[in-house]
């Protein structure tokens, strides 16, 4: 990215203090995107950044993610691989890793991270195409006292419809597979996946983490 | 998956660890179907919090209840009625026992008492209630406690009291009040049946009680009947109606208020989850309000684990790694890269050692109050820098130079575990945590970067001078360290005082002792600049399980001399032993100038035995035997409540042969501590920590040099245990 249009960034972001462009700039420097809303808690929501122009200058693959608990959005890039999950970070140096096909199996930073996560059979019944079925999904979470508490789910995988969605960076042919999880208490919560008809992962998906990060919406604009 | 759940806090051997591991995973399939998501909120049962009273313990409106708090809260509340002024902590210190510490500001209670101004009686008080019944479907709760037991007794009463949940969220309270609560159409002592003494209460004694317990005059005198109802009407909103049985005959014989009504209506409204709010009827012509603040160690007032998260590991094979370096050259420039990725994680790398297949570092971490999750991010910047050959990481974790932990990681477990979805538990059992093999100063060490410098606020307080009950002084402090190697540290701090209300009392020690704390005030009451600290220390380990330290130079305010001491922990032991001595003499009072005519002549030589035992279940005990400053003979009792997150809420008390007169007010040396870490209450990583000590007007009797940095709790935070015990943090 070049200097001017970091500047260009900055401008519509409303930064006006030499130590904002300096920081600004050199995190958008190393990681398009990524780093502009990194600047703190106050950072603009990064939809409001994702300008054509800005799209059409990142060619390597990136994340929109949105916490819905907050309704703020912020980039993510791509940071290292164990195959078949990568890793993600935004400019906070939050970090997501996400399966191949896409699926949330840690986060780190958001605050009641999940640690890990078995979501082999979700993984599975997505791949089939989404037939009606029930998996079991596991998420280990961390209590008070960093002691790990795992919770087993239930979870009702049932195909919903094909559905074009509308990203930033595009119209993409999705068909819409939905995950209905309950646990032995009753807790619940429901993840919903728009499976890329194309490439066959994951274009935009909803997908819970714990009680108090709540659920993420992640969309793909740009593999 | 109860087993992993507490997999962390087990002692177990680690072999034995292993050969469970199988029947662990058989056991997690499938899951018990008691495993359920709950928040930290309600996995600490925050949702039956019982409303407070007017004294910041459960109950109604003034009455108690049989109902206790979930475990590990801690409230901090301040009420006012009618120029009476509660402010209290309240703290659930295991599930069937709370304990109170309260000081009540009567306004006027020396309506004539115009010597020195104060009219106001300030009084302190402890309470404790044991839970004896826990509420079941039909049996009600049944609590006993203790109001007061161990001050002047103005407050002071006793209670056996049950209560019941019945549905749409009533609950009925029912109790027997003895001493104040026992007050209002007061009966005849039903234990006078069992003795007749029972049948009075003896009268407070004449002359100063203070912290002395009334053993005496427990459940004795008349006896009298309270009761009342709550009615959780929404889930924020409790509304309250109670019989009272204290009818408050001193405050209404001094004036200052009228005789009223057995009846007290109120209201306890939930602002946000830790704030809670009560406004109240009472007595029929008086109204009060309450403010209350609770918090859980289990859940932190903020989400917890904010931050950047850590570096992702790098595979071999997979990623381009650096070559084994052939040239000293390429070994250092690798060394510098490496401290880099690690300063960037809060990690200060002191010793870097690389062979053919192992690499070996020492780290000092400044960032986590966690052991394990500094591990955990050098096993990730190991993975993305070492030479693909080298396999096995060992990271020690040093505390002031000394090495205090050595864990020993396989790569191509990390990079297989990752991201399993039994991480968490494959590499708690693959890893081996122990002592360090090396235990001398790191060889060759790398030169830290030598000068520290800190800038922070200040804030040195002292409570409860009767004339003025929060004495202070605030303002801006440097803290200077230099550190020519690891271990060997010259530091200084420096005080200037902004604000400070020292002057507020003009209160002269009377004490019959050596004035070795009574004069506390005085290091206080200049705002010129002053010199908290001067020291020279070093740190070093005598054998696999000691430790030492010497220190020399102006230990703190009030003592310059030297100090030495020595920790005897084994890895593994749950009782570790230490031994300080003290060569001291006093500094005069008196500002940086005054350096040169600084210490008075007389030089004491105090020391201490301790033994330091941690329980399972977060406690912490530490006994000291020793001799004191005033040259008294005696031992501390330390007890605390200890929680894996860092929190620490605790008591002390000090008894040495001077006696309770000699000592004067107060009896003995005593006070509660609580300490929230930096992290919990941020949610980001911090080593640091809030700390308040509350304890009476420092007197002679059981005082002890103040130290800085004692081994025992630098050692506890990183060593074998504490990094296994804070395993779960290990991906964080």
């Amino acid at each position: 990215m070049t200097m001017t249009s970091c500047k260009d960034l900055l401008r519509r972001v409303g930064l006006v203090t030499l130590l904002a462009l300096a920081a600004g700039c050199t995190a958008i420097q190393s990681n398009p995107l990524a780093g502009v809303p990194g600047l703190g808690p106050r950072a603009v929501d990064a939809r409001t950044l994702l300008t054509p122009q800005i799209l059409a200058q990142v060619n390597r693959p990136y994340l929109l993610v949105i916490r819905d608990k907050t309704d703020f959005a912020t980039t993510f890039a791509f940071e290292g691989e164990n195959p078949p999950v990568r890793t993600w970070f935004d400019g906070n140096r939050t970090s997501l890793s996400i399966s191949r096909l896409g699926l949330i199996v840690r986060t780190a930073g958001l605050g009641r991270d999940l640690m890990t996560a078995d979501v082999a059979g979700t993984e599975a019944a997505l791949r089939r195409g989404g037939e009606a079925t029930t998996v079991r999904r596991v998420h280990r979470l961390l209590d008070g006292n960093d002691n790990v508490v795992a919770t087993a789910y239930a979870c009702q995988i049932e195909p919903i419809d094909p559905t074009a969605i509308t990203l930033p960076t595009g119209t993409f042919q999705t068909f819409l597979i939905e995950e209905s999880c309950a646990d032995a208490a009753g807790h619940s919560f429901q993840n919903s996946y728009w499976v890329d008809l194309k490439t066959g992962s994951l274009r935009q998906s909803r997908q819970w983490i714990s009680p108090e990060v709540g659920t993420l919406t992640l969309q793909v604009l740009h593999d | 998956m109860l087993q992993s759940r507490h997999a962390f806090r087990s002692r177990v051997s680690r072999p034995v660890m292993r050969r469970a591991a199988a029947a662990l995973a058989l056991l997690c399939w499938p899951l018990p179907p008691t495993a359920t998501a709950q928040s930290l909120a309600e996995l600490a049962g925050l949702a039956n919090r019982p409303t407070l009273t007017f004294s910041g313990s459960p109950g109604i409106v003034d009455m108690p209840s049989a109902f206790m708090s979930p475990d590990g809260d801690l409230s901090f509340s301040a009420s006012y009625f009618a120029g009476i002024t509660r402010t209290s902590i309240n703290f659930q210190i295991a599930p069937r026992l709370s304990g109170s510490f309260r000081y009540t500001a009567f306004d006027n209670y020396f309506p004539n008492r115009d010597s020195n101004g104060v009219t106001t009686y300030y009084d302190r008080s402890f309470d404790l209630r044991y839970q004896i019944l826990t509420e079941g479907r039909i049996r009600p709760a049944l609590t006993v406690g203790l109001i007061d037991f161990a001050g002047t007794g103005r407050l002071s009463s006793e209670y056996l009291v049950a209560s019941k949940t019945l549905g749409a969220g009533v609950t009925v309270t029912g109790g027997l009040g003895f001493g104040r609560l026992g007050t209002r159409n007061g009966f005849e002592n039903p234990l006078t049946g069992l003795d007749d003494r029972f049948a009075t209460r003896p009268g407070n004694v004449a002359g100063d009680r203070t912290g002395r317990a009334n053993f005496n005059s427990l459940f004795r005198g008349d006896a009298a009947l309270f009761g009342g109802v709550t009615w959780q009407a929404t889930p924020k909103l409790t509304l309250l109606a109670e019989y009272s049985s204290d009818d408050y005959a001193d405050e209404v014989r001094r004036g200052l208020l009228d005789d009223g009504t057995p009846y007290n209506f109120g209201a306890s409204y939930k602002v946000t989850p830790t704030l809670d709010l009560g406004a109240y009827a009472l007595r029929g012509q008086d109204f009060g309000v309450r403010l209350s603040y609770t918090i859980n160690p289990a859940v932190p007032p903020r989400d917890n684990g904010i931050g950047p998260g850590p570096a992702p590991i790098r595979v071999r094979g997979a990623a381009a790694l650096p070559a084994f370096p052939q040239t000293p050259d390429a070994g250092a420039a690798l060394q510098s890269q490496l401290q880099a990725d690690l300063a960037a994680d809060g990690l200060v790398l002191e010793a870097f050692d690389l062979t053919a297949t192992a690499v070996r570092v020492r780290i000092r971490n400044t960032d986590y109050n966690r052991a394990a999750q500094a591990v955990g991010r050098t096993a990730r910047h190991l993975t993305r820098l070492m030479p693909a050959p080298v396999e096995t990481f060992v990271i020690e974790l040093s505390e002031r130079g000394l090495p205090t932990s050595a864990t020993t990681l396989r790569r191509s477990l990390l990079e297989a575990a990752e991201f399993d979805p039994f991480a968490l538990e494959r590499t708690y059992q693959a890893a081996r945590v122990g002592g360090p093999a090396d235990i001398g100063p790191a060889s060759p060490f790398i030169q830290p970067s030598p000068l520290g410098f800190d800038i922070s606020g200040y804030f040195n307080r002292s409570f409860f001078d009767p004339r003025k009950p929060l004495l202070f002084d605030a303002g801006v402090a440097v803290d200077v360290a230099y550190e020519p190697r690891p271990g060997i540290i010259a530091s200084f701090g420096l005080q200037q005082p902004l604000v400070s209300n020292r002057d507020a009392t003009d209160r002269v020690s009377n004490s019959v002792l050596p004035k070795v704390r009574s004069e506390t005030d005085n290091y206080y009451q200049s705002k010129d600049l002053r010199l908290p600290y001067a020291t020279l220390a070093y740190y070093f380990r005598p054998g696999s399980t000691t430790y030492g330290r010497v220190t020399a130079g102006l230990l703190e305010q009030a003592y310059a001399g030297a100090s030495a001491e020595l920790l005897w922990k084994p890895d593994g032991s749950r009782l570790a032993y230490g031994v300080e001595v003290n060569a001291v003499r006093q500094r005069q009072p008196g500002t940086l100038a005054d350096l040169g005519t600084g210490v008075y002549d007389t030089q004491t030589v105090t020391g201490h035995v301790s033994a330091y035992y941690d329980f399972s279940g977060d406690w912490l005990a530490q006994l000291d035997v020793g001799r004191y400053l005033a040259g008294d003979n005696g031992a501390t009792l330390t007890l605390s409540r200890d929680f894996d997150n860092g929190v620490q809420v605790g008591a002390f008390a000090t008894l040495t042969d001077t006696s309770f007169d000699d000592f004067g007010e107060g009896a003995f040396d005593k006070g509660i501590f609580i300490s929230l870490p930096t992290s919990y209450l941020t949610g980001r990583p911090s080593r640091g920590a809030r700390n308040l000590v509350i304890r009476p007007v420092l007197r002679d009797g059981g005082a002890r040099v103040f130290v800085r940095d004692r081994l025992y709790p630098l050692v506890r935070d990183s060593d074998a245990q504490a990094v296994n015990d804070s395993w779960g943090r290990f991906l964080r």
